[in-house]
């Protein structure tokens, strides 16, 4: 099965969105909510599943559909058909900071497994699938927890993630130990595994938990800089709080009021 | 398809795509074929070559053998060509007793076990730990306490007054050597030594550190109509440092953040929230305790009651008008009642004695101007 070729551009640097150029009766299916903006003559529909053409019957799309709920995907994908003549325009957005990278699954042996939620959009006939992470100490402790997603195809697919995204080959045997959280995607081929730190003080103060992830060549992996959790939780820590253990221990951070409400003023537990 | 003979994978190595080349392989008795720039290193023969399983979820069968240019690998993951490999081994295994296949299957099993167990301790300990902390975090609180002397507790203080001393303005003034006279009254017969403050901020509030430091701002001398009431709110802040609630809150807190962030790592927020409302519930404790003994403490200095009760009702009816819509709290009120039915179980001696000998309005009069850092109220 022939898939759509398709050409084309990434616009922006730190919040950036894609601009994929169709010949006529050629497609692209984006994850839903992530259209930015089309041009005429672009059709647009809804299909249930993923649009490979691989799921036939009403089993085989509604197990495409779960599969799709279980990476947090949603239920839907969208198809953006050019039904008009000459080339036309569809755009797809990023949902946070971060980079989009273009991967071609045929230069790629023709899977890719990807962190869930990487998936932005791609020709039609890339199909997405779930890859269960089957070893309980990576899906505990490797930071991608258990479900990923799996691109299959020989197209182009447009993956995203936050900070800036290093690729990285692989030779046989070479192995990288990343952060946990840091694994954006890889080629199949690539043995993911957890290690423990090594040193109980590390493990305990050393602030990257217990684990690093150790990829093991020989294949392609793309790392991010800044996982989105994380981004989420400086920002959820930076958030003005009325009151905090935090502060309990940033003594005269801020009023007498604050200070009483830590140092057993008359009033504690009223606020 | 690939054919019995036939099988497709990856092939990695010296002249091949870094991310891997497809590559359609024949496999004989002999060993692989399969195109390279090098042609002796395309046709290795089983005795040279190993394999195992390996990549995500070992989805992979991994072919490897060295050749002249450098070592290659062959990625095979379609199930045909695994099947395929499989029976080519299986016959060449027969023949050849060199292959090299990655089968320490006992050592397997034993590092397999073993890992479950490492792994299944690692994700259980910590919640036991947790629900251990959780479920006894009073009796641990009160063992850590237990260990804490009067001098530590006094030196522990002294570090957080200094602390809270540079956000603090302290005044002097007949404020302040009321206050001071009043809080000696009280604290007759006591193990720590205290140190009573006047802090000139509008908020209304008095907070006690551990080892005796005891601060009070003007906003609440302004507030208070008579020398009864400070002493009230001064005999509820003296029992707090006597009944180590301060420190009893810091050891808490500091045990609990300790304990939810070694096992759950950085969950910052989640962290922060439980050991806050833990912190809240027992907080609430500790306030009636320090009510209630500090009402005791009154009547045994020979000091009037009725000014704390009277001053938590000033309290309350100053919530209701600061507060607006959220003046459906009842603390104050609370307070303010189960105080008032203390004092009526008391005997009528306790509570009618003799005025404390203060001037109070002058008092109130020459306090400073309300001036607070940042304007917040």
């Amino acid at each position: 099965m022939a898939m759509d070729v398709i050409d084309y551009k990434i616009y922006g640097s730190e919040m950036q969105f894609v601009e994929i150029e169709l010949d006529p009766e050629e497609s692209a299916v984006g994850e839903a909510s992530s259209m930015m903006y089309m041009e005429d003559g672009i059709d647009m529909d809804t299909i249930f599943g993923d649009g490979s053409a691989q799921q036939s019957g009403i089993f085989g799309k509604l197990l495409g559909a779960g599969k799709r709920v279980l990476t947090g995907e949603s239920l839907f994908t969208t198809v953006y058909t050019n039904k008009g003549s000459g080339k036309k325009k569809v755009a797809f957005g990023a949902p946070h900071p971060g980079k989009l990278l273009p991967m071609n699954l045929s230069e790629l042996g023709g899977s890719l497994i990807c962190q869930k939620d990487a998936f932005l959009c791609a020709a039609k006939g890339v199909s997405l699938s779930i890859a269960f992470q089957k070893k309980i100490g990576t899906g505990f402790f490797g930071g991608e927890g258990f479900i990923m997603q799996k691109l299959e195809g020989d197209g182009l697919a447009f993956i995203h993630a936050g900070g800036t995204m290093m690729k990285r080959v692989l030779a046989p045997g070479e192995t990288l130990r990343v952060d946990t959280g840091c694994l954006v995607a890889m080629q199949p081929t690539v043995d993911y595994d957890i290690q423990y730190v090594g040193k109980i003080k590390t493990a305990l103060f050393g602030g990257e938990g217990l684990f690093f992830a150790v990829l093991r060549g020989p294949g392609m992996v793309i790392i991010q800089s800044l996982p989105f959790n994380r981004l989420a939780s400086r920002i959820f820590a930076a958030a003005p709080k009325s009151s905090g253990v935090a502060s309990a221990f940033g003594l005269g951070s801020g009023g007498g009021r604050e200070e009483g409400g830590i140092l057993g003023g008359i009033f504690n537990g009223d606020d | 398809m690939a054919e019995p003979n036939k099988i497709i994978g990856l092939a990695w190595g010296p002249g091949f795509q870094s991310t891997g080349s497809p590559v359609e392989v024949s496999i004989s008795g002999h060993g692989l074929r399969l195109a390279t720039q090098d042609e002796h290193d395309g046709m290795p023969a089983w005795s040279k070559i190993s394999v195992r399983k390996g990549g995500f979820n070992d989805s992979q069968v991994m072919v490897e053998w060295h050749g002249r240019a450098g070592s290659y690998t062959l990625t095979v993951s379609d199930i045909p060509s695994i099947a395929a490999l499989k029976a080519q081994l299986k016959t060449a295994t027969q023949n050849n007793e060199n292959l090299k296949s990655t089968g320490a299957r006992r050592g397997d099993r034993a590092t397999f076990i073993w890992s479950h167990v490492f792994i299944w301790g690692i994700f259980v300990l910590p919640i036991l730990v947790l629900a251990t902390v959780l479920w006894e975090h009073e009796r641990l609180t009160a063992w850590a306490i237990s260990h804490v002397t009067v001098k530590q507790e006094r030196k522990l203080g002294e570090k957080i007054f200094a602390l809270t001393k540079q956000q603090l303005t302290l005044i002097e003034g007949p404020g302040a050597n009321m206050v001071r006279e009043l809080g000696a009254r009280l604290t007759q017969g006591s193990a720590y030594q205290y140190e009573f403050y006047v802090a000139n901020d509008a908020s209304v509030n008095a907070f006690a550190m551990p080892g005796g430091f005891v601060v009070m701002n003007t906003g609440l001398l302004a507030l208070a109509d008579n020398a009864e009431q400070v002493a009230g709110v001064l005999a509820h802040e003296i029992q707090h440092v006597e009944k180590r609630h301060t420190l009893n809150g810091m050891v808490q807190s500091a045990g609990l953040m300790a304990t939810i962030s070694l096992v759950f790592g950085d969950l910052n927020g989640a962290a922060a929230l439980g050991s806050d409302l833990i912190r809240l519930k027992f907080s609430r404790q500790h306030e009636a305790d320090a009510d209630a003994e500090g009402l005791k403490a009154l009547v045994v200095s020979g000091i009037s009651p009725t000014g704390m009760r009277d001053f938590f009702q000033k309290m309350s009816e100053k919530e209701t008008l600061d507060l607006g819509w959220f003046s459906s709290h009842p603390a104050s009120n609370d307070r303010f009642a189960s105080l008032d039915a203390a004092i009526k179980a008391l005997l009528p001696t306790a509570v009618v004695v003799k005025p404390l000998p203060y001037d109070y309005a002058a008092i109130k009069a020459v306090l400073p101007v309300h001036f607070k850092p940042g304007g917040k109220i």
